[in-house]
């Protein structure tokens, strides 16, 4: 998985040019990057099967967190196939900027990032907000972006092989294309709905949160270590810093092949907080909203105040607060008690 | 045991500069700028012996200023 | 169906006594800020590139033979050597504790930096006033972009400078103001560096 990752690391740097092409460079230059394109798909199916195999020899949960992964894996999958496809350059001068490439990275991208940031989200809101996400909203939920998803991409590999061009705001009907194009906007409307219930399901579950309480820190009998604390962690995170000297120290403790953490509270150091980043977050967007209507005066207003920011971050002597370990241990204590009453 | 933050003396010791090795760097970019810019003055050579020597001497001032000019070093 | 036994290894080297004490402050920010050095360098070597590829490409206006002058540069690269030099003298107070003399050697290289840009800014403007801007051609796009980009780092390192002569100026020579000096004489080494390569590759490549 390391390796995999490290080589695709590399890879990625050399791969830019198969998104140009059909803008003019050598046959010999298309060929490297049409290589490369096709080399990083390599250590990237290691990684997808090694996903896969942990699944050997476990019993799999479908909860919300499982379907948004395996939905994640199918198109994931399919739109990396096609990239293999569109990796070819005479394939790609065929098919560029049709809807065959939208297809494509559309199902990178939704289907890849999308789905993948949906089953961390799902998988890990207990942990930071203290409360669960409703597991039915959620499921429905992800039917409607999944079922969505595939009814509104799919056609669309089709429409790209017969010829349809992307950014185009109509076409014509003598294509035939039509009912293809209705099956898409009715996926479409179905991600809608998924959207809509995944937003009401965000507000209810905020709204039910008294009752939906994870009591327990952690609601998936987790192997890694962020579920050995509270949800939501405290401000220090660890209480004692864990020792880490095999695989899954926490799922090795679970299973009695392991000691648990014995080491006593100590001091810890936290940064001190400061404003200083949300306050140069804020100019920069005037800074840039400045720059791109050609607001010279907020563009000099916002960049000067960036920089005053930074360098009022940057003066002083201040810049830790110390918990002493007796303060750890009298809040870790009211938090116990507070938990078993 | 508490968080141990490095006095202004502990730092001030791990500090490996020195007046010798900094004009002994600074010695040495100019003799090596010098010979750089004189043979491309004079076109001394031509072609592509001229690129790798002045390429050769420009990598081998940047080695030595690496080596006599930035004094903290990694691991300390 | 047998149940499969993982057999974690445990690291016989792995301490199991608490750790009694952090990396210091210290140590992790030069760390953390020769990181950034290092993204530094692919940001200069990614406009290295570009500039190597497309050094050539004149678009039938000037080359680099009939725009850059030698004496220019080198009085540049002199300049830079120069503060290079004063900034490790800085460095060298600052070890001893001497705050005036850590000042003194600071606004020395501040100066030297200013008149770096200035030289550089005027040969700038003259590029820009001549019709030469980086519009005119590849070559050109790729010129300012390298040597820009350079320049607007010395322009962050003197206004660094200026903030760090006032640090010092309020509070002397503590523990964070001598570790911001540190990395401080990091990045005006680095930006000497740099140039070494620009000067070489650039000016003196672009003279033959």
């Amino acid at each position: 998985m390391v390796w995999a990752l490290i080589v695709i690391t590399f890879l990625s740097f050399i791969v830019w040019l198969h998104h140009f092409f059909t803008m003019g460079a050598s046959p010999n230059v298309n060929a490297f990057f049409a290589i490369m394109t096709m080399l990083i798909a390599i250590p990237t199916g290691v990684k997808l099967f090694n996903w896969l195999f942990t699944k050997f020899r476990g019993r799999v949960h479908f909860m919300s967190p499982m379907l948004w992964f395996f939905a994640f894996m199918l198109n994931f999958s399919i739109g990396g196939m096609t990239g293999i496809l569109l990796s070819a350059p005479p394939v790609d001068y065929q098919v560029h900027n049709s809807l065959f490439l939208i297809a494509h990275f559309h199902g990178m991208v939704i289907g890849g990032v999308l789905f993948g940031f949906f089953c961390g989200f799902t998988y890990w809101f207990p942990k930071f907000t203290g409360f669960f996400l409703s597991e039915k909203l959620n499921r429905y939920a992800f039917w409607c972006w999944f079922s969505g998803f595939l009814l509104a991409f799919m056609p669309l590999y089709m429409l790209g092989f017969m010829g349809a061009t992307r950014r185009l705001d109509h076409y014509e009907a003598s294509t035939g294309w039509h009912p293809l194009f209705v099956l898409v906007a009715f996926g479409a409307f179905i991600i809608l709905c998924g959207v809509v219930i995944q937003m009401y399901g965000l507000l209810k579950s905020i709204l039910d949160r008294k009752d939906n309480l994870d009591l327990t820190g952690d609601p998936w009998n987790g192997r890694t270590l962020e579920w050995s604390v509270p949800s939501p962690p405290p401000f220090y995170n660890f209480a004692k810093t864990p020792i880490v000297d095999q695989l899954d120290p926490l799922w090795a403790t679970k299973r009695g092949q392991a000691p648990p953490q014995q080491a006593d509270y100590e001091d810890i150091h936290m940064p001190k907080n400061s404003p200083m980043g949300i306050y140069m977050g804020i100019f920069s967007l005037l800074f840039g909203f400045a720059a791109v209507w050609y607001m010279l005066w907020l563009a000099l207003l916002s960049g000067v105040a960036i920089v005053v920011c930074a360098i009022i971050r940057t003066t002083g002597e201040d810049e830790h607060d110390l918990i002493s370990k007796e303060e750890i241990r009298a809040l870790e204590e009211a938090r116990l008690r507070k938990g078993t009453a | 045991m508490s968080h141990e933050e490095i006095s202004l003396r502990e730092m001030q010791k791990e500090w490996h500069g020195s007046l010798s090795g900094y004009l002994c760097g600074f010695i040495a970019s100019i003799v090596l700028t010098a010979i750089s810019f004189g043979i491309v003055a004079t076109r001394a050579l031509s072609g592509p012996s001229l690129k790798y020597t002045v390429a050769s001497l420009a990598l081998t001032q940047a080695i030595l200023q690496l080596i006599f000019f930035s004094t903290p070093r990694l691991g300390s | 169906m047998k149940p499969l036994t993982i057999h974690h290894t445990r690291d016989p080297n792995a301490t199991t006594a608490p750790p009694d004490s952090h990396q210091d402050t210290y140590s992790k920010t030069v760390l953390g800020f020769w990181i950034y050095l290092m993204t530094d360098c692919l940001l200069f070597a990614s406009f290295f590139a570009t500039y190597v590829v497309l050094h050539e490409s004149t678009a039938s206006g000037p080359s680099s033979q009939e725009l850059f002058s030698l004496s220019t540069a080198f009085i540049e690269t002199m300049i830079l050597l120069f503060s290079s030099v004063s900034c490790g003298f800085a460095m060298l107070a600052a070890v001893k504790s001497q705050k005036n003399q850590t000042i003194a050697w600071l606004a020395v290289t501040f100066i030297l930096g200013l008149s770096f840009l200035a030289i550089e800014g005027h040969e700038f403007f003259t590029l820009v006033q001549e019709g030469n801007s980086w519009s005119r051609s590849a070559f050109l796009s790729a010129f300012f972009s390298l040597v820009g980009t350079h320049g607007l780092h010395i322009s962050v390192g003197l206004l660094w400078m200026a903030t760090m002569i006032g640090q010092l100026t309020f509070s002397g020579i503590t523990i964070a103001i001598f570790r911001r000096l540190v990395i401080f004489s990091m990045f005006w080494h680095f930006l000497d560096l740099i140039w070494i390569f620009i000067f070489t590759f650039v000016y003196l490549m672009g003279v033959i």
